[in-house]
């Protein structure tokens, strides 16, 4: 039976360990924050009609979804609301149904032996 | 103890911010702890929350059972000797087999039939007609048997436009998350870690 | 138009910080698919069983986390019996300290009102061997007592027994699992939050009503927060994310017109 207070110093030492843990993986990913801000500057233009949509989509999705777009124009969040459950559902809806049949004819081959890829080692 | 442990964060999320300036060997230091600690981390919450559980005390309280997935699971590990490496397949292909045998009508009802069920709606609204239009066409996008060109290139083309919204929304979020993690660690340096330092107290009402 | 990254990220840096040390106190609205969520749980009879399920790590804590402090705070005010368990490992520690951040203030009790169950590995099929039996899936919960013998979990054979699912979501296992197996296979209330990263994709599930409601990302958490009347982390950084989104815009409309203007410069020469 271990003693009381070597217990302790492991329940203090894992406690420890998972504050730094938690936070020290926060950080890494919160630099991200600040290179999705720079890339939007560099590399965001509406050189063609698909960009140009992609483009103003997540514009009005992005000033939409915070208070500041209903405080501007109380039209905004309608309109961000409208995107996702329009054409949103619809492009998510047809890239669900395209990997569920991806995946269900790759399933099928594995199964039945066509498809041996997984088996194939290094 | 507690303070100690606030600095130490602090000053790592410092280290690591400092590479927004430019690669620097404090950033190094403190990326290496935090693959240092990540990994050890990781192994230990393994064994503890995984290996224990799942294998061990079951198997001392007489669940001898768990020797066919103890081996399986030893077989998967052989990957890592070139020379015997190809053990690891039996176990493989049971989780493959077994994956697919389980899971395929389940994942093929909610992800295509119940998906394709809900887009059968009635034509009594812009939305709705834009729906089920968007649907259609997105997926003659992803229909690549058939060269898109005539009258198929072009709904599938409308397909793309249909994707590029959903895109353009996901990409919207995707700077939400972004912001809010960065909001998160802000909120620890400024109202936990800043007051441990005298001058800073009662920032943030805190 | 070329402006070095450094004052972009230091842009971004202020964006964030000026709104939290000196709110502006916007009014944060619900949504509909987060509103959706807090009446499907309003509708819900007295004691009833709500199961959730944190299966999140701490990289997404600052945006899942609120979420689950909100929902348990309108559980315990509902005078629900809560089960909560995890499929993510760090999902347990953090289920573990939001209750006991939360049930104290409601009076409420470990065994009698509420019960953790823990983390599980296995994630889809750790959820199929829940519909059949949950206590032979965790047979202890998170402190290493019978599941059996806690009061909370009398009666709780499988899903039949609980009156709604709600899903924390980090990825996988996450929504699609529950999606596929709590509600395709048992028909089961669900609801989900997640992380504004993933959170389009499950529109379509929200649409087509595999989901019953959906909380999406720290925004999704704060307009909880706000309908629960229990303002935390969540609300307070929503005038930084509102800041922060207006920058980025702003960014974008910039670098943009420098764009047009050029191309508009060649095409005259």
């Amino acid at each position: 039976m271990p003693d009381e207070d070597s217990v302790n110093c492991r329940r203090f030492l894992q406690i420890d360990l998972d504050m730094l843990k938690i936070r020290t993986q926060l950080d890494i990913v919160t630099l991200l924050a600040f290179f999705v801000a720079s890339a939007s500057y560099r590399a965001f233009r509406a050189r063609t009609p698909e960009a140009t949509l992609l483009l103003v989509a997540a514009t009005l999705v992005m000033i939409g979804r915070v208070p500041i777009g209903d405080f501007l124009y109380s039209g905004f969040p309608q309109v961000a609301d409208w995107i996702m459950d329009v054409p949103n559902t619809a492009g998510q809806r047809a890239i669900l149904i395209g990997i569920a049949l991806g995946t269900v004819s790759a399933s099928l081959r594995i199964i039945l032996g066509i498809e041996r890829v997984h088996l194939a080692g290094e | 103890m507690e303070i100690l442990g606030i600095w130490i964060a602090a000053l790592l999320t410092l280290a690591l911010y400092s590479f927004l300036y430019k690669d620097n060997p404090v950033y190094k230091i403190a990326e290496h702890i935090f693959v240092g600690i990540s990994a050890g981390y990781w192994l230990a919450r393994s064994y503890r929350d995984v290996v224990l559980p799942n294998f061990w005390n079951p198997l001392l309280e007489g669940n001898f059972l768990l020797i066919i997935p103890g081996i399986l699971g030893v077989m998967m590990l052989m990957r890592i000797l070139p020379k015997i490496g190809w053990i690891s397949r039996w176990s493989l292909s049971f989780i493959i087999g077994m994956t697919s045998g389980l899971f395929l009508i389940t994942y093929l009802q909610s992800n295509a039939v119940d998906q394709v069920r809900a887009t059968f709606l009635p034509l009594n609204s812009i939305n709705n007609v834009l729906l089920i239009f968007g649907v259609l066409t997105g997926l003659v996008y992803f229909f690549f048997s058939k060269e898109h060109k005539g009258v198929f290139g072009v709904t599938a083309k409308v397909g793309i436009y249909f994707l590029m919204v959903a895109f353009g929304a996901s990409f919207g979020y995707t700077v939400m998350a972004r912001i809010s993690l960065l909001i998160g660690r802000m909120q620890f340096l400024l109202f936990e870690w800043l007051p441990t330092i005298p001058l800073f107290r009662g920032l943030g009402g805190g | 138009m070329n402006l070095d990254r450094r004052v972009i990220f230091l842009f971004i840096a202020l964006a964030v910080i000026l709104p939290l040390l000196r709110p502006l106190g916007l009014p944060v609205l619900p949504s509909k698919p987060v509103q959706k969520m807090y009446d499907v749980i309003e509708d819900l009879p007295d004691g009833s069983r709500v199961l959730l399920s944190f299966d999140y790590g701490s990289s997404t804590m600052p945006e899942l986390y609120p979420m689950s402090l909100a929902l348990l705070h309108h559980c315990f005010k509902r005078n629900f019996k809560v089960i909560t368990m995890a499929l993510w490992p760090e999902g347990a520690t953090f289920a573990e300290q939001a209750l006991k951040e939360v049930a104290e203030e409601y009076g409420k009790t470990y065994g009698e009102d509420y019960v953790h169950l823990g983390f599980k590995s296995g994630g889809l099929v750790v959820i199929s061997a829940m519909g059949e039996n949950i206590p032979e899936t965790f047979p202890q919960d998170y402190q290493g007592k019978m599941v059996k013998e806690i009061p909370v979990m009398n009666g709780v054979q499988n899903f039949q027994d609980i009156d709604l699912i709600f899903d924390l979501s980090a990825g996988d296992p996450g929504i699609p699992a529950w999606v596929m197996i709590a509600q395709g296979r048992h028909q089961k209330v669900l609801g989900g939050g997640c992380t504004a990263v993933s959170a389009p994709q499950y529109f379509a599930y929200l649409q087509s009503g595999q989901l019953v409601g959906l909380l999406g990302g720290m925004k999704g958490a704060a307009e909880y927060e706000v309908l629960v009347e229990k303002k935390g982390t969540a609300t307070a950084g929503m005038d930084a994310q509102s800041m922060a989104h207006s920058l980025i815009i702003l960014l974008i409309l910039l670098a943009n017109i420098a764009f047009f203007s050029q191309k508009m410069k060649k095409e005259k020469r």
